[in-house]
């Protein structure tokens, strides 16, 4: 079994508590607009745009293929700035065991491993054998997921994951569509099913003022999650929506809140008993 | 014999007793008084106190107070062994480190199988034993003397044995004129007062440059590869570590009997005015690997050597503030793998390490602009930030 993927970090400081390898695989169903990665979204189809552009040759065909020469690389990610389809020429087609030594290599110093994306979650059975792995070792296991797998279907996979760090994009299924192109009706199941199974380690919002209600959202999301707080603590990471790697014919429509806006709804959600909430 | 108070004590056992009988806030502002005198009244930055390895009232309080004063002095080293300091002390010595650069983080275990219980970290990190000292600190510029070296074979034959033998034997007479004729041990007030024992003291053979030593080599020898960055490189750099310490380990002085009779090794540090020589056995400033892990699994591989001092010094991007346990993470871990003496701080900190010692970005500015600066360590880390380009570490 074979997944696409676009970097691993060895240690990573934002992917869940401590220190952690995060793998990120290449590859998402939803269209978010402030998608600060675009560059995960799809699967590279060697058009070879990006060949041309690369100021060091680390890109070349070879035959129709464009292949990748990671010691000329001086990541200026200009081959990611050009690629029209939302894709890297830098992933790499590996199985579970192959990730699993890039992983190895940091034990004894990380606690344990997240899976990133794109979205990981299209590639279940990658997680489930990955994980297994890791578990094995003494790694803990978090995934960072959109929500649009049906995990009470996939009792082997959650047996080997100890948290979901979960996206709640809007909590209003119009605005939800609006935000990534898709209905949000499964992403709320799973919210409460992981959290009933405690699962769900931390929730996730991007704020951007005028995109959604965010207010809505956070009070309604809070709601719905605080009686499981007693179940498993649940982070509360309040994004504010940054520039950064968004795609420019997004990036100028959309707003940065302002930082009183993002403590306001830290306070309402320090109301409803969460306790570990964090403003990035 | 510097004039300066290089040991301030275990500060958290030292001031227990004080604070035993007042609450939190009247606890933090003795420990604050106490704190501000401190930096107010000594003026320079190899002062060093310890904390640790067990978590106490007073422990916690300081760093707390530290973390609020963010001041240069005292330098602070918080004594670090897994399962005996509890994870909530540590991560409070992170969060202080993040704004403050200290404390840094000693391997509690590899210092005390070495140096015993009563070992301390003195002046930049030097692990000595508590009531001793080091009659001497000498060096070997190991970057100069691959340059008097055809290859690596009359490096290890040759010039370097020639440079060890001399500098052995110039520590021995500096060390018998101490003992012998100064009447330092007899007459000063820290030995006549018993903070001091003469049998209690040892000597640091120091050396500095073993990444410039190591590619003058490779050099000469027309190997590609760079210290820090290839595995031969690194066994080469191992080797040569190994070298000195078996001829130290073979070399007998009569006043160090602390010691089993021979000098400690010392990663020194450098001073101020060292052009084109890295620290101790650290991989160049502008050199870092990409990764975290591989500067890791590089510098283990010499650690070990040296007890009476070695260390890394990383700086943090500002996302750690919110996840200090990626720091402890990567301390425990180091630890397991024989890294001894680790020192963090936030990239924007005011205070940072400059090598073994701290310094106020704000003052550096302030003595370039010709003001007068309190701390005499503000010039050496001025001229440090200048020739050892400290302010462009690798942030992490």
């Amino acid at each position: 079994m074979v997944v696409t993927v676009n970097k691993i970090i060895p240690f990573s400081t934002v992917d869940g508590p401590g220190n952690r390898t995060a793998i990120f695989l290449q590859g998402c169903n939803m269209n978010c607009l402030y998608c600060h990665n675009p560059e995960t979204r799809s699967k590279c189809v060697h058009c070879g745009t990006c060949v041309s552009s690369c100021p060091t040759g680390a890109l070349s065909f070879e035959g129709q293929k464009v292949v990748y020469n990671s010691t000329k690389c001086i990541h200026c990610d200009r081959c990611i700035n050009v690629c029209p389809h939302d894709s890297s020429p830098k992933t790499l087609d590996m199985t579970p065991e192959q990730v699993w030594q890039k992983v190895e290599n940091q034990i004894p110093f990380i606690r344990g491993i997240t899976v990133s994306g794109g979205e990981c979650t299209l590639y279940p059975e990658f997680l489930t054998e990955l994980f297994t792995l890791a578990q094995a070792h003494g790694l803990s296991t978090l995934i960072d997921s959109n929500g649009t797998l049906d995990f009470e279907q996939y009792p082997d996979l959650l047996a080997v994951t100890d948290g979901v760090m979960l996206d709640i994009k809007a909590r209003n299924s119009e605005e939800h569509k609006r935000v990534t192109g898709w209905d949000n009706s499964l992403v709320l199941k799973n919210a409460r099913f992981l959290a009933s199974k405690a699962k769900l380690c931390e929730v996730r919002t991007v704020v951007s003022p005028d995109l959604f209600d965010a207010e809505q959202t956070i009070i309604q999301t809070g709601d719905m999650l605080s009686g499981f707080l007693s179940l498993r603590p649940i982070r509360y990471k309040l994004i504010s929506y940054r520039p950064i790697g968004v795609r420019q014919q997004y990036k100028d429509t959309l707003k940065i809140p302002a930082r009183e806006q993002m403590e306001y709804y830290a306070r309402l959600l320090a109301a409803k008993g969460f306790k570990d909430i964090i403003i990035i | 014999m510097t004039n300066f108070p290089v040991y301030l004590g275990q500060l958290d056992m030292l001031l227990e007793p004080f604070i035993q009988n007042v609450d939190d806030a009247t606890a933090k502002k003795l420990l604050r008084g106490f704190l501000v005198h401190v930096d107010s009244t000594i003026l320079d930055s190899f002062s060093h106190a310890n904390i640790g390895p067990m978590p106490t009232r007073t422990g916690r309080l300081l760093l707390e107070v530290e973390a609020e004063l963010m001041q240069a002095v005292p330098n602070l080293t918080l004594k670090y062994e897994e399962g005996v300091t509890d994870d909530d002390f540590a991560i409070q010595a992170v969060k202080t480190a993040l704004r403050s650069a200290k404390p840094s983080f000693a391997n509690h275990r590899m210092f005390r199988q070495e140096l015993g219980e009563n070992y301390v970290i003195a002046s930049c990190y030097n692990g000595l034993p508590l009531g001793g000292g080091s009659y001497t600190l000498c060096r070997l510029i190991l970057g100069n003397i691959a340059k008097r070296a055809s290859g690596i074979e009359d490096f290890k034959t040759n010039q370097l044995p020639y440079v060890m033998d001399i500098m052995a034997r110039y520590m021995d007479a500096r060390i018998r004129f101490e003992v012998e004729e100064s009447g330092f041990f007899e007459n000063n007030f820290l030995a006549k007062e018993g903070f001091i024992s003469r049998n209690r003291f040892t000597a640091m053979f120091g050396l500095v440059g073993l990444a410039e030593c190591v590619n003058i080599l490779l050099e000469k020898e027309g190997r590609p590869g760079r210290f820090g960055h290839d595995e031969y490189a690194t066994e080469l750099g191992e080797s040569i570590i190994r070298q000195i310490y078996e001829f130290n380990e073979k070399h007998h002085n009569p006043y160090c009997e602390i010691t089993g009779g021979h000098f400690l090794l010392h990663a020194q540090v450098g001073i101020s005015e060292d052009k084109n020589i890295s620290p101790s056995t650290r991989i160049p400033i502008g050199e870092e690997p990409d990764e975290m892990i591989d500067h890791l699994m590089v510098i283990n591989h010499f650690h070990k050597y040296f007890p009476s001092g070695t260390g890394d010094i990383f700086p943090m991007d500002i996302t750690v503030h919110q996840n200090p346990e990626y720091v402890l993470d990567i301390v425990k871990g180091s630890f397991r793998k024989e890294l001894r003496y680790l020192s963090f701080y936030e990239k924007n900190s005011d205070v940072i390490r400059i090598t073994g010692y701290l310094v106020k970005r704000s003052e550096i500015e302030k003595l370039k602009s010709g003001q007068n600066v309190l701390h005499d360590t503000t010039a050496l880390g001025m001229g440090a930030a200048q020739n050892g380009k400290v302010l462009d570490r690798k942030v992490r």
